[in-house]
């Protein structure tokens, strides 16, 4: 099966200080985010797999072939860096204009595409601005355009929505899941975890330079059957689900919060323990207002994962 | 034809954002004040008549100093040096490495924007500085020949150093400081020594093409210098310029540029 990018034992260390380690992973289409602390090797692995860093050790492919200095490839890969870099001396429309000249584009057909791609990050009004003269926001935008000014099968987006205002943050959401839509691939890394999980279910995990774990978050979150799930229950009767519930062994401890009728229980068994609830809830006629599991989101999965 | 069409684009966009640089306006005010000054003698002359100074003398001291021994190869350092080096300084070369051109177009595109920059205001400033005292008979033949031909050498004289800096900034982050001191250490001292030595520098072979009537009026430009002919000066200007040109391009295409990370 050949895949949209496959590393393979990818390593890449600066003197003595590790940037990643024997990272092996494989992606097909679709929205990846790429999570982890800083130094965690995130920008390395993306920096590899753009092309400006070539591994130490291990192979990179994308659609099947080797990236450093393969410049041809970029015709259908679409890289936005996290560095808020610019050239001074032109505008937004300039740079844009250059840019879709080199990916082949020629007069009108240029205009076109750079118009195309400015308007998709709500640009088109500031294009004639200086970058010079741009927000940190804008200068963000102008990235992202320039990354999607050639309609690129894979798309390399490093802390994409860094500095852009919550209503563009949503609808550039919007556009990476069109993408995916559209049968395309998409890696994303970011500290903004909400983000990524409002974008995609599959995250990759990195820390210390390595694949922590990788898949759907669920299924991350079930890996970790050593850490204690975190459940929420608030009804009027949270003291008697309380008091019923203590008695089984994969109860490890329930907090009280009185003040909003919730109970917040510790177990390591979700499956049975949700087969316990629903069997008191239905027993003495419990009506449950809400249920919640406040450590699946994935700023909880990552900080389990990480040891925090 | 792609790779013509890649070196043009990269080009046309570098000669623009250059051109309306901050250190492009520097240089050309920079390049102007040895104009200033023979427009000051020139004056003084016009006014003072008894004290009639040799055009070829202004010419030479003035003008061909500032230009051959000093602001050539000062301007060659900053723009030669710039081609890979703002690329990394600026956090700008990942917009060009991901872009479907290749190293060497991204790199001679670059090189040739930045040399012509720096050609335009080298000529620009030494046309000038001929033109002003050689104003009363700049139309004859002569005069046109002469300056014809102190562009030509400014260019070649351009050229070389131009590729050398490029070559020096393509793998060495403080590639401005061994270029100062390059230009006033070694260029300075070597090209005075007697003997051979002073084929050991670029200088020799930019002073050896100056017209001869120089070597008598230019003074300390032509001091101590055993010229090397016409055509070993040019040959191996031109061979320089290619060696370092090409070597650029290798290093650029083999090295990775570590650009500042944190995640």
């Amino acid at each position: 099966m050949s895949f949209i990018l496959k590393a393979e034992k990818l390593s890449k260390w600066y003197g003595n200080i590790l940037g990643i380690s024997e990272i092996s992973i494989e992606i097909n289409p679709g929205v990846y985010g790429l999570l982890g602390p800083n130094g965690a090797g995130k920008s390395t692995f993306l920096k590899i797999a753009s092309g400006q860093l070539k591994p130490n050790l291990g192979s990179i492919k994308i659609f099947g072939e080797d990236v450093f200095n393969n410049y041809k490839l970029f015709s259908k890969v679409g890289f936005c860096a996290e560095h808020d870099s610019y050239y001074k001396e032109v505008s937004g429309w300039e740079f844009m204009l250059f840019s879709a000249k080199c990916h082949g584009f020629k007069g009108k057909d240029a205009e076109q595409a750079a118009e195309f791609a400015l308007n998709k990050v709500g640009l088109v009004e500031d294009k004639s601005k200086l970058i010079s003269a741009y927000s940190l926001g804008m200068r963000q935008k102008l990235k992202l355009a320039l990354s999607i000014i050639h309609d690129p099968e894979f798309l390399i987006l490093d802390e994409p929505l860094k500095g852009i205002d919550p209503i563009w943050r949503v609808k550039i959401i919007e556009m990476i899941k069109e993408f995916e839509s559209q049968g395309k691939t998409i890696i994303v890394s970011s500290h903004i975890l909400p983000e990524v999980e409002a974008m995609t279910n599959n995250v990759i995990l990195i820390h210390q330079g390595k694949i922590f774990a990788q898949g759907d978050i669920q299924e991350i979150r079930d890996l970790i059957d050593t850490h204690p799930h975190k459940i929420s229950v608030k009804c009027n009767k949270h003291r008697l689900i309380a008091d019923k519930m203590i008695n089984y062994d994969f109860v490890l401890n329930i907090q009280f919060k009185d003040k909003e009728n919730e109970i917040i229980i510790n177990t390591d068994n979700r499956e049975n323990f949700f087969v316990s609830l629903m069997k008191i809830v239905v027993d003495n006629n419990i009506e449950v207002q809400e249920i919640t599991s406040p450590d699946d989101n994935l700023q909880a999965v990552f900080d389990y994962l990480i040891g925090r | 034809m792609i790779f013509n069409k890649d070196i043009f684009n990269i080009f046309s966009f570098f000669f623009k954002t250059g051109l309306r640089s901050r250190r492009t306006k520097l240089f050309f005010f920079f390049s102007f004040i040895p104009v200033i000054i023979l427009i000051i003698i020139k004056i003084y002359e016009i006014l003072h008549p008894e004290n009639k100074v040799s055009t070829l003398n202004l010419f030479s001291n003035i003008g061909l100093i500032f230009y051959f021994q000093f602001f050539i190869q000062l301007l060659s350092l900053f723009y030669g040096s710039s081609v890979i080096n703002d690329e990394i300084e600026n956090n700008t070369l990942a917009y060009l490495t991901t872009l479907p051109v290749s190293k060497s177009s991204i790199l001679i595109g670059k090189f040739m924007a930045n040399f012509v920059i720096s050609s335009i205001i080298i000529l620009v400033g030494l046309f000038f500085s001929y033109l002003i005292p050689n104003f009363s008979h700049f139309f004859e033949l002569r005069s046109l020949k002469e300056i014809f031909t102190f562009c030509s050498i400014g260019l070649l004289a351009i050229l070389a150093y131009f590729s050398l800096f490029t070559l020096i900034g393509s793998f060495l982050k403080k590639s401005v400081l061994i270029g100062i001191v390059f230009i006033f250490g070694w260029e300075s001292i070597v090209q005075f020594l007697p003997g051979t030595t002073q084929k050991l520098t670029i200088i020799h072979f930019v002073k050896s093409l100056l017209p001869t009537g120089l070597a008598q009026k230019g003074g300390f430009l032509m001091f101590q210098l055993k010229a090397s002919s016409y055509a070993e000066s040019v040959i191996t200007l031109l061979f320089l310029s290619i060696l370092f040109i090409s070597l650029s391009i290798i290093i650029f295409y083999k090295k990775e540029y570590l650009i500042s990370d944190n995640s």
